[in-house]
């Protein structure tokens, strides 16, 4: 299963939501976080063109953005996944 | 001899007490009465601080922008409330946070002694009318089966009305006493006419209120009396007026230990209820005329006092409050003055302080600027001992050359310094921490409170691996050494550019911010080191550089790899989002170290 520790992460999440001692995340809210990474990537790949000494660097930087980016979609996704299939249940 | 005249008051209360149990039976239960009702307003105050959940200081937070809406929010805030006290408190606590300026801090409190008024409203209206003792005893039974619920709701709930039906319960005791009293006594004897009638009743009124602690207690009481005729109208005047005095005299105690801003608040607080009074009593014939034009208007009978004090008490407050808020920015500039801002100790806590109370909000925000406080000290710290200066670093377009050529010698003492602003500062924010974490506040917030106790710990966690490392940076760059030297530099560039990220990361604005980018500036610190390992590998074997010196390198580039690991946690843990819901998110994106392993072992 991909990113394997953050499903863990959420289902422990999902547990203390449903003894009310967490705050409940929607899809939407993980958008906010991923478009505040997409801006920080953007940011990255302009610097790329401006610091050329540093793209080596940057590359690693970017990659490691990229992977967060990642995770953070399939977090939303997931969210999604469950929203809908609550709806459905109703 | 503080001890004794604190002592020597307490029985003095007790002693007076016991003389007029043993003159009416009466009195008992009116003193039991004051007594239920003072428990009442104790436990609706917790109760509502519960249920609200925080609700207050949200609200609070968005109604500050103006002086209207601050005074807007004191009005209604303490008009549901009924508690005066439990909104400055809040004020006092948001103030020292820094989350509202001094001009809202006063709005509220003018706000707040308006709202209060409310309450003489609530006891003559309904208190005296009804009885309310029928409606006290299911509020109790229901009150006390919700308070011992695990919901921090229903338990707040389950309080408000224990406390509800406290409150009266103590009313309906007073008026009996003060019914079953008349028959026996008759106190109009003690009525005092003219000017000294008005101070006297007034100082009564004021000493009322400052030995109950609350001005509600005092009003329930005069106008009780009022209702029983044990009370001269003019005399129960003076007295809502003493009451308002009486108040302040609460604040100004509670403020002794508080800092600048609670004792400006204190200070505003006392200066604007003094006008009050002043220009009451000054004023108290055309006032009566016009609380009895007023009257007459809404049709409050000419016998009924009880509700014509009301008018009076509402009358005189916002007789302040037309007096006091145009002088508003003169009172601002003579606060600021009289109470000067303490200069900024880069040593001594700035933000935390025994004020904040027990709110979340001004906690977490209080304890986030003192963790940046200790983070900017710590920044300037490990900058120096490497020979660098955080301000050279900031303005430099490439930092690998003003790490080449910031060579001179900084003669930092570390462990000097580390004495000075690290170790009493990192103390404070502990202390701070275990102290609050031991209040009952929500999941997240907790959670939140311990992270940026630990995001101070890993703060202090670097300064410790860099003074391990100070010396021989110190040696191998003030004097050009020829590899070695290029090899700490290398460490000093590494360590740089992760200050002046955690800088930039400090200085963008938290909307645009993310804790997550840090993950960032870990794989970069990875293939550095990777780099750094291999250039040594060459280095040894074309034997350009000494077993000695190496041995000497890897130990230092291990210092730097915990300093540099430890301020990348500090500074991960600090900057999480401010928004809880966001917050929890980046807890669970955040990557950990096993998955970090992992990965790397993948590729």
């Amino acid at each position: 299963m991909p990113f394997e520790k953050l499903n863990s992460k959420l289902e422990r999440h999902l547990t203390l939501l449903a003894k009310g001692s967490s705050r409940k995340i929607k899809a939407t809210d993980v958008g906010k976080i991923i478009a505040k990474l997409e801006k920080r990537r953007a940011k990255l790949l302009d610097e790329v063109a401006t610091a050329p000494h540093k793209t080596e660097r940057l590359a690693h930087k970017i990659d490691a953005a990229d992977e967060m980016l990642g995770r953070a979609r399939w977090l939303q996704k997931q969210l999604q996944n469950d929203a809908g299939s609550e709806a459905s249940k109703d | 001899m503080k001890q004794y005249a604190s002592l020597f008051q307490l029985g003095l209360i007790l002693g007076l007490l016991l003389l007029a149990f043993w003159l009416s039976s009466d009195f008992q239960q009116i003193a039991a009465g004051i007594a239920l009702f003072l428990l009442g307003m104790m436990l609706l105050e917790d109760g509502l601080k519960a249920l609200g959940g925080g609700l207050l200081e949200r609200l609070l937070a968005a109604s500050t922008g103006s002086l209207p809406r601050a005074m807007g929010f004191g009005i209604i805030a303490t008009s549901v409330t009924q508690s005066s006290s439990l909104v400055s408190v809040i004020a006092i606590s948001f103030l020292s946070a820094g989350l509202i300026s001094l001009a809202a801090g006063i709005g509220i409190i003018f706000g707040a002694n308006l709202g209060t008024t409310t309450g003489a409203w609530l006891i003559a209206g309904v208190g005296l009318r009804v009885d309310i003792a029928v409606y006290a005893m299911p509020m109790l039974a229901f009150g006390a089966v919700l308070m011992f619920q695990r919901s921090a709701a229903l338990k707040g709930a389950g309080l408000a009305l224990l406390g509800i039906g406290l409150v009266f319960l103590g009313i309906a005791f007073i008026k009996d006493g003060f019914d079953a009293f008349s028959a026996r006594f008759d106190l109009t004897r003690l009525a005092l006419g003219g000017i000294l009638g008005l101070v006297i009743y007034t100082l009564v009124g004021a000493a009322a209120t400052v030995v109950m602690q609350s001005s509600h207690a005092t009003m329930l009481l005069v106008i009780t009396a009022l209702a029983t005729g044990q009370i001269s109208y003019e005399n129960a005047l003076a007295v809502a007026i003493g009451a308002n005095i009486g108040t302040t005299v609460t604040a100004l105690i509670g403020a002794a230990q508080a800092n600048y801003q609670g004792k400006r608040l204190a200070l505003g607080h006392l200066i604007f209820n003094s006008v009050t009074a002043l220009a009451a009593l000054s004023l108290i014939v055309p006032l009566r005329i016009l609380v009895d034009g007023i009257s007459d208007l809404v049709g409050i009978g000419a016998e009924d006092f009880a509700l014509r004090l009301a008018v009076f008490h509402t009358l005189f407050n916002l007789l302040g409050i037309a007096l006091m808020v145009p002088q508003m920015p003169r009172l601002l500039t003579y606060l600021e003055r009289r109470i000067a801002t303490p200069s900024p100790s880069v040593s001594m806590p700035r933000f935390i302080n025994a004020d904040l109370g027990a709110f979340p909000v001004t906690l977490l925000t209080a304890m986030k600027n003192e963790v940046r406080h200790l983070a900017r000290n710590t920044s300037n710290l490990v900058a120096e001992a490497l020979n660098l200066r955080l301000e050279d670093l900031m303005a430099s377009k490439d930092l690998r050359l003003t790490v080449e050529r910031s060579r001179d010698a900084i003669g930092l003492n570390v462990e000097q310094r580390y004495e000075e602003k690290i170790k009493g500062l990192h103390s404070a924010i502990v202390e701070f921490a275990a102290q609050k974490s031991a209040l009952s506040m929500p999941r997240t917030a907790a959670l939140r409170l311990q992270e940026l106790r630990d995001s101070a710990n890993a703060l202090v966690r670097a300064v410790k691996a860099v003074k391990h490392l100070h010396e021989n940076a110190r040696r191998f760059t003030e004097q050009a050494n020829g590899e070695v030297s290029l090899l700490y530099d290398r460490i000093r560039q590494s360590i740089a550019q992760i200050l002046v990220e955690i800088e930039m990361l400090d200085q963008t604005e938290p909307e645009q911010r993310s804790a997550l980018s840090i993950e960032e500036e870990r794989r970069a610190l990875r293939f550095e080191d990777q780099k750094v390992s291999e250039t040594l590998e060459r280095l040894l074997q074309t034997r350009k550089i000494s077993a000695a010196n190496a041995t000497s390198f890897l130990n230092d580039a291990r210092y730097a790899q915990e300093a540099m690991t430890a301020l990348l946690d500090a500074a991960e843990l600090l900057y999480r989002d401010d928004d809880q819901t966001l917050a929890e998110i980046e807890r669970l994106l955040t990557m950990e170290d096993e998955e970090t392993d992992q990965k790397e072992r993948v590729s």
